[in-house]
C-alpha cells in the first residue's frame, strides 16, 4: 500500500489527515468508551470511512470536525447494542469488569468513569469540550445543536459531576449559571482553556 | 479539588495517552480495499425483507411462480450496507451462496397459520406477515439508565401521552412463554404506546416522541417509533425518534435463539454460519447475541437473545406499516437462522 509500492497511493492529504487525528479520535473514544480497544477500533474505523469518502470529507472546512462527529456517533450506537449485552454479562459473571484502560492517572479515570454515567449528550459535550479542548461553539457544530444547548448540557453535567466527584462546595455550579452564560473566549488557535466560560 | 482541577487533569492525563499506532493510512486503506472487494463481490443477491415478504404473500413458491424459473427474480441486488467487520464479512462469503439458497429455500415455504407463537414447548415460531397493518400509535421500548437498580415506573404513569404501557425486569418482558412474577428484581424495561392521533403528520409525531423520550429521561432512555415508515422521504423515513431524541430510521428487534447452546465457542459472539447468513440480509446493519440467562438459576441457561437493528429503506420496499416492515425483517432473520442451522424465534415487541 501506500509508501510500499504495493497497492493505490492515499490519496493528496489524507495520510496528514490521518496523522494528525489518529490519536485525538481515539483519546475521544476513550474518553466515551472507557476501553482502549474499542478506543482503538473507533478511531480506525473513522479513519476508515474517511478514507472512503475522502473525495468529499477532504474537501470539508473541517474535515475533523466531520470526524468527531462520526466518531461520536459510533460510540453510542455501540453503546446502545452493548446495554443488552452488558445485562447479560452482569448475570454471567457479577464481577468487576476488568480495566481495559490507558496509563491516565487515577483521578482522570475517575473523572472520564463519571463521565460515561451522564446521559449521552451531556457526556458527548464534556469529552468534546473538556477531553478534546474544544470550544462550545465547535461542540455545537459537532453536536448539531444551538451553542446555548451545548452551555446547557455542561452546566448540567458539570452539576452531576460535581455532586459524583465532591468537587470543593465552594466551586459548585449555581442553579441560575445555564442562563448566565457567556459565549466562549475569542482564540484564535481554537482553543478554549477556560472551561468555566462555557458552564 | 475544585470542578475546574477536576477537568484538567482529565484533559492533561487523556492528552499524555499516546496510542499506539495500531493502524496507519496504509492498513486503513487496505481494510477499506478488503471491504469493498467483499462488497463487490456478491455471489447471490442479498435478500431484501421487503422482497421476501412479498414472495410471502404470493403464497410462496409455486409452478407459476417465477421464483421457480429465475430464482432470484424478486430480490433486490445487493445495495450499499453499511460496513460491518472484515472477520464477518469473510465468514459471510464463505459461507454466502449455500447459505442465501438455504435461506431462500425455507422463505419459500408457504405460511399457513403465521401467526406468532412464543415459547420453548413450540415450534419454531415466524411473524405473521400480513399483507397489511393498521396504522396505530407510536410504540416505545424504554431501558433503565441503570439496569441494576432500575427505575421509576410513574413517569409512564404521569405522561400525559401514554396511552399504555407494561414494564418489569428485561429478562422476563423478553422471557418466552410469558413474564414470570419476580418481584425482587429491579423494573428496567419497559414497552408501550403514546396516544393515537389520526391524521398527525410526520413532524407532529416526532414532537410527541421527542417530548416523551425527554420527559421520561433521564431515569429512562427510550426508543419511539413511528408506526409508518414514511415512503414520501427517501432521505428521512422516519419519524423514529431515539433515546437520543435524533429521527432516525433504524428499527431493532429481538429475536429468541433457543438452541444457541450448540456452539459453546461463540458465546458472545454470533455463530459463524448465523453470522453468514444475517449479512445477506439487506438493510441488517447490526447484531449482536446476548445471553438469555448465564445466572445459572433460570430454567434456560443456554438459551439466548439475538439483538439487531435495521435500517429501513422506503426506497427499497421498506414502507408502509413499521410493523410490517419489522415483521419482514424478522421473517427474513428466521429464516437466516433456520438456514444456518441455528433456529432463531424472532418477535415483535
Amino acid at each position: 500500500m501506500g509508501g510500499t509500492g504495493r497497492g493505490p497511493l492515499p490519496p493528496a492529504g489524507y495520510e496528514a489527515f490521518f496523522a494528525a487525528q489518529h490519536a485525538p479520535l481515539a483519546r475521544l473514544a476513550y474518553a466515551l468508551t472507557g476501553s482502549r480497544s474499542d478506543a482503538q477500533d473507533l478511531a480506525q474505523e473513522v479513519l476508515v470511512r474517511s478514507f472512503e469518502r475522502w473525495s468529499t470529507v477532504g474537501a470539508y472546512a473541517s474535515p475533523e470536525a466531520w470526524a468527531r462527529r462520526v466518531l461520536v456517533n459510533l460510540v453510542y450506537s455501540r453503546t446502545r447494542r452493548r446495554r443488552t449485552e452488558a445485562i447479560g454479562l452482569q448475570r454471567l459473571r457479577p464481577i468487576a469488569a476488568p480495566r481495559d484502560g490507558t496509563e491516565l492517572s487515577d483521578a482522570a479515570e475517575a473523572f472520564w468513569a463519571a463521565v460515561r454515567t451522564l446521559p449521552p449528550r451531556q457526556a458527548q459535550a464534556v469529552a468534546l469540550r473538556y477531553g478534546a479542548d474544544l470550544p462550545a461553539v465547535e461542540v455545537a457544530q459537532i453536536l448539531d445543536v444551538d451553542p446555548g444547548t451545548v452551555r446547557a448540557h455542561l452546566h448540567a453535567a458539570r452539576a452531576r459531576l460535581s455532586a459524583v466527584l465532591h468537587v470543593d462546595a465552594d466551586d459548585q455550579p449555581s442553579p441560575t449559571a445555564a442562563s448566565a452564560t457567556r459565549n466562549p473566549p475569542a482564540d484564535p488557535t481554537g482553543h478554549a482553556k477556560e472551561h468555566d466560560d462555557d458552564v | 479539588m475544585t470542578f475546574d482541577e477536576w477537568t484538567t487533569e482529565a484533559h492533561r492525563s487523556l492528552q499524555a495517552w499516546n496510542p499506539e499506532p495500531a493502524v496507519r493510512p496504509a492498513a486503513a486503506m487496505a481494510r477499506s480495499e478488503a471491504h469493498r472487494s467483499l462488497q463487490a463481490w456478491n455471489p447471490e443477491p442479498a435478500v431484501r425483507p421487503a422482497a421476501a415478504m412479498a414472495r410471502s404473500e404470493a403464497g410462496g413458491r409455486s409452478a407459476a411462480d417465477p421464483v421457480a424459473t429465475s430464482a432470484y427474480a424478486e430480490l433486490a441486488p445487493a445495495r450499499g450496507r453499511p460496513p460491518a467487520s472484515t472477520r464477518r464479512r469473510l465468514l459471510a462469503a464463505v459461507a454466502a451462496a449455500a447459505i442465501v439458497a438455504a435461506a431462500l429455500a425455507a422463505m419459500a415455504v408457504p405460511r399457513a397459520g403465521t401467526d406468532v407463537a412464543v415459547g420453548p414447548q413450540t415450534a419454531p415460531t415466524r411473524p405473521a406477515a400480513r399483507p397489511s397493518e393498521a396504522v396505530g400509535a407510536p410504540s416505545f421500548e424504554c431501558a433503565a439508565a441503570d439496569p441494576e437498580r432500575g427505575a421509576s415506573t410513574d413517569v409512564f404513569r404521569d405522561a400525559t401521552d401514554v396511552a399504555g404501557w407494561r414494564a418489569g425486569n428485561v429478562d422476563d418482558l423478553l422471557s418466552p412463554g410469558g413474564a414470570q412474577p419476580s418481584p425482587n428484581e429491579p423494573v428496567n424495561h419497559a414497552t408501550g404506546t403514546l396516544a393515537e392521533s389520526p391524521g398527525e403528520d410526520r413532524a407532529e409525531t416526532t414532537t410527541r416522541a421527542a417530548a416523551f423520550v425527554a420527559a421520561v429521561a433521564p431515569g429512562w432512555t427510550c426508543t419511539v417509533w413511528s408506526p409508518e415508515v414514511d415512503a414520501a422521504d427517501r432521505s428521512r423515513p422516519g419519524p423514529i425518534v431515539d433515546e437520543h431524541n435524533v429521527v432516525t430510521n433504524r428499527l431493532g428487534g429481538m429475536c429468541f435463539v433457543p438452541d444457541a447452546s450448540a456452539d459453546p465457542d461463540s458465546v458472545w459472539g454470533v455463530d459463524p454460519s448465523l453470522a453468514a447468513a444475517l449479512d445477506q440480509v439487506d438493510g441488517l446493519t447490526a447484531w449482536n447475541v446476548i445471553l438469555a440467562d448465564g445466572g445459572g438459576n433460570r430454567q434456560d441457561p443456554g438459551r439466548r437473545w439475538l439483538e439487531f437493528t435495521f435500517e429501513a429503506d422506503p426506497g427499497a420496499g421498506d414502507s408502509g406499516s413499521t410493523t410490517r416492515v419489522l415483521a419482514a425483517v424478522s421473517a427474513a432473520v428466521d429464516a437466516a437462522g433456520a438456514a444456518a442451522g441455528v433456529p432463531t424465534e424472532c418477535s415483535l415487541h
